[in-house]
């Protein structure tokens, strides 16, 4: 994949990343709005409403016949955090022309959909209309029940959520439940406004394209209401502190076979420095994978569990332990955890793991160029956060020159966060 | 070595090994990963089977243990010898087939050499075994939390009457505790011979080095017995009971689950990749995202992000599910029933059955930009038997009027139904 070329167009900042070995072509139009959590339920549901109220496809019939006519062009939007700004991508997606013939202007079509769906809803004085605003609403709430009725992705919730007791303005949940009910036709409207008036605005383009061709679709085609504004961007702050009390919650419920088992660690590391990738790795060494500490000893050796991993989140600034188990072996369990993390710290793991966790860190790495979506997204964040292109290769460097003493290192900055069990029996309580 | 062009600048290349190990590889040399896939025709379903005119039975749950017993058979640590080469390996059980896949970047000569090893005279400690059955416990507990999983294992159970099919893939802990070497021992012999299984490889590699590579292997060159062909024995009677209401307990929204089973004759009556291809176009045409009803569903609010309908075509049975969460249940039922009979009933929409063949064109070109994607649509194609060569040529050639046939399927001897109720 070749380093993504940056142009201005009409003021947009608008960035190419070519590749021939992709038979898609990606838009992406990226609005990034001021920071905070305040909007976070309108930021989400704009990702929705768009997309779903065209006003020059005012059916799904009309809608997804067209885009199917475009070759089953994907389009979609999301609603996600970098950094501490919140950012809604609209994405459309399709087959490269060269594959097709006679269909020349596929990708200036595919172009003006994007445009029709961010520019041109659906909408009655000036507002979404009541019913489109009622189905988003009803629906966010229908994704929350669905939530609840699978265990695990319930009980990871309660979790997050007991992790962000003490960070509130830092927990981006999309939807936000807790304040569902507080989102108007009002405020999702001036929200709506302000994607032209107040956000920031990039696009992205990758596949095997050619940049005369596009820039001239961008020129020609592009809604003039769209327009950049300067947005603050920010990085998310989270308190740490070596002093740290952990918060321990037992959540029961009647109906569980097993208790899940979550425990999180607080960082301290920054996106994409040194200490990021040592963490990666100590990850991987800790619970990241089937060679990793806790998998060989609690379910290999001990025969505790079916899985029990560990996961590094930067964005989140957590390494979090996720596990499955018997009740009657969960404070055991929830022990052995905490007990392998100081063995960690001392050094006790063996060079043959160390090498092992560092190489399935660069082999991921080094798999990121076999995903358009993947790279993209990497881009996206790294222009937000550090203003450059992700340099793929710099990365795989800094993975390579992580040490042990680095390892053991980060693990000792590591500080017990929440112990959080989804447990049998009782009320809860904290 | 057999070339096949799969689209204008891909091909996939066959050859079937001196051992009968069927081999198909992919070269994308532009990726930096490959994957390589040993897909085994030994699945959940293979509990009763004739070989040597002897009929045998054996527990449900042993294509599964087995799986999980191939990673450290021979006191080997498949998955530790390829994280030393910075590669991972996993496998998984289906109702039909065993598959392993190991992915890497360098390497790769040497992975593939011990990755094929250890598929030829495995030895399977009892310590192992007995490991085994405890972390396999602990994974079937594990599904007992999902209403979702219940649900599902209800439908089957109204769906078809022998216990094979509707089993669930692991078994449970009572089938595992039955299994022991030798009855490792002896699956593995009845069903992981060359003949009875195929290769697949997707990534930066040279067909031609891959193949001689393979020929000069200890798996290809070993003495392996004859392969005995196996009579797989299976009751895809229908049961006498359609639909189920019940409430249940802490069920905090209402699950229904629809199922149409697909006649055993339609297996036998139509080339693969046409059944395929039939009911995909037909459920699109019927509840896809550009279809009237989709559309009247969602206007009705009787839509939402729990819906669902896939098909499930196993070796030689299939079924349709239709699936949502909703607290307009009943409403939901009434439509939805109404919309799948219909489809017998009434004429599909012929503007959507034209338009959706470029989206599955385009779609198929998507494909290719997916390493695991492409290679799991080879494999597929490679195990049922489906004509790489000639797909997108017959999806393109579909006729209207040849869905006639397939939709006669949705009549109500062939729909059942399951409502968990809050």
């Amino acid at each position: 994949m070749e380093k993504p070329i940056k142009k201005s167009i009409n003021g947009i900042d608008v960035y190419y990343i070519k590749s021939d070995k992709f038979k898609t072509i990606t838009w992406s139009m990226v609005f990034t709005h001021e920071p905070g959590t305040t909007l976070i339920n309108e930021y989400y549901f704009l990702s929705n409403i768009l997309v779903d109220n065209m006003k020059k496809y005012p059916s799904n019939v009309l809608k997804y016949r067209y885009q199917s006519s475009l070759y089953g062009l994907d389009a979609f939007g999301s609603a996600q955090a970098i950094g501490n700004n919140i950012v809604n991508h609209f994405i459309v997606t399709y087959p490269n022309e060269i594959y097709l013939e006679g269909e020349d202007d596929l990708s200036k079509r595919a172009f003006i959909f994007l445009n029709e769906i961010v520019a041109n809803p659906s909408l009655r004085n000036k507002k979404f209309t009541k019913k489109a605003f009622k189905d988003n609403l009803d629906e966010a709430k229908e994704l929350h029940q669905l939530l609840k009725s699978v265990k695990d992705m319930y009980a990871y919730y309660k979790f997050t959520k007991t992790y962000y007791n003490d960070k509130k303005e830092l927990q981006f949940n999309f939807p936000e439940n807790d304040t569902l009910d507080q989102i108007t036709l009002d405020t999702l409207s001036n929200t709506y406004d302000d994607l032209f008036k107040k956000d920031s605005v990039s696009i992205f383009v990758t596949g095997d394209i050619e940049e005369e061709k596009f820039d001239a679709i961008i020129k020609e085609n592009i809604n003039p209401i769209i327009t950049n504004h300067q947005v603050n961007k920010t990085k998310r702050e989270f308190p740490y502190s070596k002093e740290l009390k952990p918060k321990i919650k037992k959540h029961y419920d009647h109906d569980v076979s097993q208790s899940r088992i979550f425990i999180a660690y607080l960082t301290e590391a920054e996106y994409n420095t040194k200490e990021h990738a040592s963490l990666a790795v100590l990850n991987n060494i800790y619970g990241g994978f089937d060679q990793s500490l806790l998998f060989t000893e609690v379910r290999e050796r001990e025969n505790l569990c079916y899985y029990i991993d560990s996961n590094y989140l930067p964005e989140e600034n957590f390494v979090a332990v996720a596990c499955s188990t018997d009740f009657l072996n969960e404070d055991i369990v929830t022990q052995k955890i905490q007990d392998i993390l100081e063995e960690v710290k001392i050094g006790h793991f063996t060079d043959e793991l160390f090498n092992q966790a560092k190489d399935n860190c660069i082999t991921s790495l080094e798999s990121l160029a076999d995903s358009q979506s993947r790279y993209l997204l990497q881009h996206i964040k790294s222009f937000h956060l550090t203003g450059h292109r992700y340099n793929l290769e710099h990365r795989i460097n800094t993975y390579k020159s992580v040490t042990k003493e680095d390892v053991m290192n980060v693990a000792k900055s590591l500080v017990l966060d929440t112990v959080y069990l989804y447990t049998k029996r009782g009320d809860t309580h904290e | 070595m057999n070339k096949i062009k799969i689209l204008k600048d891909e091909f996939v290349y066959v050859d079937t090994l001196k051992s009968g190990l069927q081999i198909a590889i992919h070269p994308t040399p532009n990726f930096k990963r490959t994957i390589v896939s040993l897909q085994v025709k030994f699945g959940g379903i293979d509990q009763l089977y004739k070989i040597n005119n002897q009929k045998r039975q054996i527990p449900a749950g042993v294509a599964h243990f087995l799986e999980h017993m191939l990673f450290s058979n021979n006191g080997r640590n498949l998955a530790g010898e390829f994280s030393n080469y910075g590669a991972n390996v996993n496998a998984y059980t289906s109702k039909s087939i065993t598959s392993y896949k190991f992915s890497c970047i360098d390497h790769f000569d040497y992975l593939l050499d011990y990755f094929l090893t250890s598929f030829i005279e495995p030895d399977f400690s009892n310590k192992s075994i007995e490991k085994e059955k405890k972390i396999i416990a602990h994974e079937l507990n594990m599904s007992m939390d999902s209403l979702h999983h219940k649900i599902y294992q209800k439908l089957k159970r109204l769906m078809y009457a022998d216990k094979a099919v509707t089993s669930d893939v692991g078994g449970t802990v009572t089938d595992i505790l039955d299994i022991n070497q030798e009855l490792l021992n002896e699956v593995f012999n009845t069903y992981y011979h060359p003949k009875n299984m195929s290769l697949i490889i997707s990534g930066n590699v040279n067909p031609e080095s891959v193949i001689n590579h393979l020929n000069q292997h200890p798996y290809n060159l070993y003495e392996w017995p004859e392969f005995k062909s196996i009579e797989r024995i299976s009751d895809f009677k229908n049961m006498k009971t359609h639909h189920h209401t019940q409430k249940v307990k802490n069920n905090n929204t209402n699950m229904v689950s629809i199922g149409v089973t697909v006649p055993t004759y339609i297996f036998t009556k139509y080339p693969r990749e046409f059944i395929h291809i039939s009911l995909g176009s037909i459920l699109s045409n019927a509840f896809g995202l550009a279809s009237k009803n989709f559309d009247t569903l969602k206007k009705e609010n009787l839509m939402n992000v729990s819906f669902s309908c896939n098909t499930n075509l196993e070796r030689d049975y299939g079924y349709i599910n239709i699936y949502i969460q909703t607290e307009k249940q009943e409403k939901y039922y009434q439509t939805i029933m109404k919309m799948i009979k219909d489809i017998n009933k009434r004429s599909l929409d012929e503007e959507l059955f034209d338009i959706d063949k470029k989206m599955i064109l385009g779609n198929y070109i998507s494909v290719f930009d997916s390493l695991s994607r492409i290679h799991d649509f080879i494999a597929s194609c490679i195990v049922e038997d489906i004509n790489l060569e000639t797909y997108l040529e017959n999806v393109m050639n579909l006729k209207f009027e040849d869905l006639n046939d397939l939709r006669n399927i949705f009549t109500k001897d062939n729909i059942y139904s399951v409502r968990y109720l809050k």
